[in-house]
């Protein structure tokens, strides 16, 4: 095929146009370029030459050829922003290629339309693309296709981290309750799903509509997998039923490590469950149960068995409703509890003597960096030399 | 094309190429091997080996330089140099070799 030479002109005045020969090295790079889908090989192209070709490289090119041939981030660069803007590089491994695929991937998962597209397509994707594809974000699912499909490592064997909400972009007057949340069946096909995979390590599940039956589903899921340490069920319906499941998932052999249970139904019941799993629990680190109504005898529970839990480092216990005996059992807490790092306890009601019970308690303790007792009615003074204290303690 | 001005091109088959000396310095590489100062064989007995650069490489090479000779400038049009796909990324390497 020809290739066309440059040309450049001369300014009137010379009246003249000068023609150049364009060096052979230039015209073969694009050729190499134009042809890459028949030849997908850089052969033992040096690098300068490898990077002139890759610039002048289609953006349309069949995925499949150019995933194992293409590495430089320039191209995955171009071709990620002609698709997307707004890329936020840091959510794929600082990676221009990875971006690409994963994105590619949850795109297609999330207009995946089983009636109209093939199955095997889809499972070749996800099989070619699975060398460069660790997380996986996923807002919708409409097609509520099978999750044993997605987490089989088979096909994914480097996803680490999946972000699953049964949502549904622009829906405007189109809205029904019905398209929203996860169905039991989703739950299920997620429960054998988890039994199988050894990779899969974060599990986001927020904003699902999960109630009772449906958490009971997946923590018999999770009961059978070792792999997963980071659980996010928050923003959920999930009440004390299901929380009974949770908490047994925290036994002595559990590898969870951090745990968001943060806007949901749990109460007295589920609060008594959780400290109860406390008590004997030493994988746990960061357990958030913020936004529960859970209410006073129950924070009191969780607070005491997170006393003499040594490996707890985060606890949220935010808008619990805890009061009056919790802060009694918080400040025994700060007193003998040497692994705490940080305590969000503020949006409760702990009055007055509450901030004196905290603050008088602090002055022992070592190992606290961050106490949030704000909005709990502590009074301004009980608040200030809390965090006085605290600050004059970490600043060098 | 009087003998005193051509150069002989070896490809890695063993297939001799002659052109003139003046196509041949289309290529900086081959310039400096057969003008260089020291006694390099080239220089004396105006060959050069390519071991390599296969011969249809080097016959499209070869073309190159009559290409680059003729229309270097030229007040006329340039016509397009065909570059067949197939032997496009060896060219590219041999290219880049020959600096040309």
């Amino acid at each position: 095929m020809g290739v066309e030479p440059l040309k450049i002109e001369i300014p009137h005045h010379l009246n003249r146009h000068e023609l150049f020969v364009p060096a052979l090295k230039d015209l073969c790079v694009k050729v190499v370029a134009e042809n890459f889908v028949l030849q997908p090989s850089f052969g033992s192209l040096d690098k300068e030459n490898k990077a002139k070709v890759v610039d002048l490289l289609s953006l349309e090119l069949p995925l499949e050829l150019v995933g194992p041939v293409i590495e430089e981030e320039v191209y995955w660069k171009r071709r990620s922003q002609s698709r997307w803007s707004n890329c936020e590089l840091s959510a794929h491994g600082d990676s221009w290629k990875q971006l690409y695929f994963e994105k590619n991937l949850a795109q297609t998962l999330e207009n995946f339309d089983p009636v109209n597209e093939d199955l095997e397509e889809l499972k070749r994707l996800l099989a070619f693309s699975s060398p460069w594809v660790y997380n996986l974000n996923m807002k919708q699912l409409p097609s509520h296709m099978d999750l044993q499909v997605l987490l089989s490592p088979s096909l994914l064997s480097n996803l680490f981290f999946m972000k699953l909400t049964y949502g549904r972009h622009n829906v405007g007057m189109d809205y029904e309750q019905s398209l929203f949340g996860m169905k039991l069946s989703d739950c299920v096909s997620l429960a054998r799903a988890l039994e199988w995979t050894e990779t899969l390590t974060y599990l986001n599940l927020s904003s699902n509509l999960l109630d009772d039956d449906r958490v009971k589903m997946i923590a018999s899921g999770i009961a059978e997998n070792k792999s997963i340490s980071h659980l996010d069920l928050s923003h959920n319906k999930i009440a004390d039923r299901g929380v009974k499941a949770l908490a047994s998932l925290l036994d002595r052999r559990s590898v969870l490590v951090f745990l968001n249970l943060r806007s949901n139904q749990i109460h007295v019941e589920g609060g008594r469950a959780i400290a109860r799993a406390l008590k004997s629990n030493k994988s746990l680190l960061s357990l958030n149960l913020s936004l529960n109504r859970i209410g006073d005898e129950g924070c009191r529970a969780i607070i005491e068995a997170a006393t003499q839990n040594e490996s707890l480092t985060t606890l949220n216990l935010s808008a619990t409703a805890a009061g009056e005996s919790s802060t009694k059992a918080l400040g025994n807490l700060i007193r003998q509890n040497t692994s705490l790092a940080r305590v969000d306890a503020s949006c409760n009601d702990f009055g007055e003597e509450g901030g004196a019970i905290v603050s008088e308690a602090l002055e022992t303790n070592k190992t606290l960096q961050s106490i949030d007792v704000r909005m709990s009615n502590v009074g301004e003074n009980h608040e200030k030399a809390i965090s006085e204290m605290l600050k004059s303690r970490f600043t060098f | 094309m009087s003998k005193e001005n051509t150069v002989r091109l070896i490809s890695a088959e063993g297939f001799e190429f002659v052109i003139d000396y003046e196509a041949a310095c289309v290529s900086n590489t081959i310039k400096n091997m057969l003008s260089s100062q020291g006694s390099f064989t080239e220089s004396e007995l105006g060959e050069i080996k390519f071991p390599e650069i296969s011969t249809p490489i080097l016959e499209k090479v070869c073309q190159y330089f009559y290409y680059k000779l003729r229309y270097t400038n030229s007040t006329h049009d340039i016509p397009p140099f065909d570059i067949a796909p197939e032997y496009a990324l060896e060219l590219l390497m041999a290219s880049n070799y020959l600096d040309t």
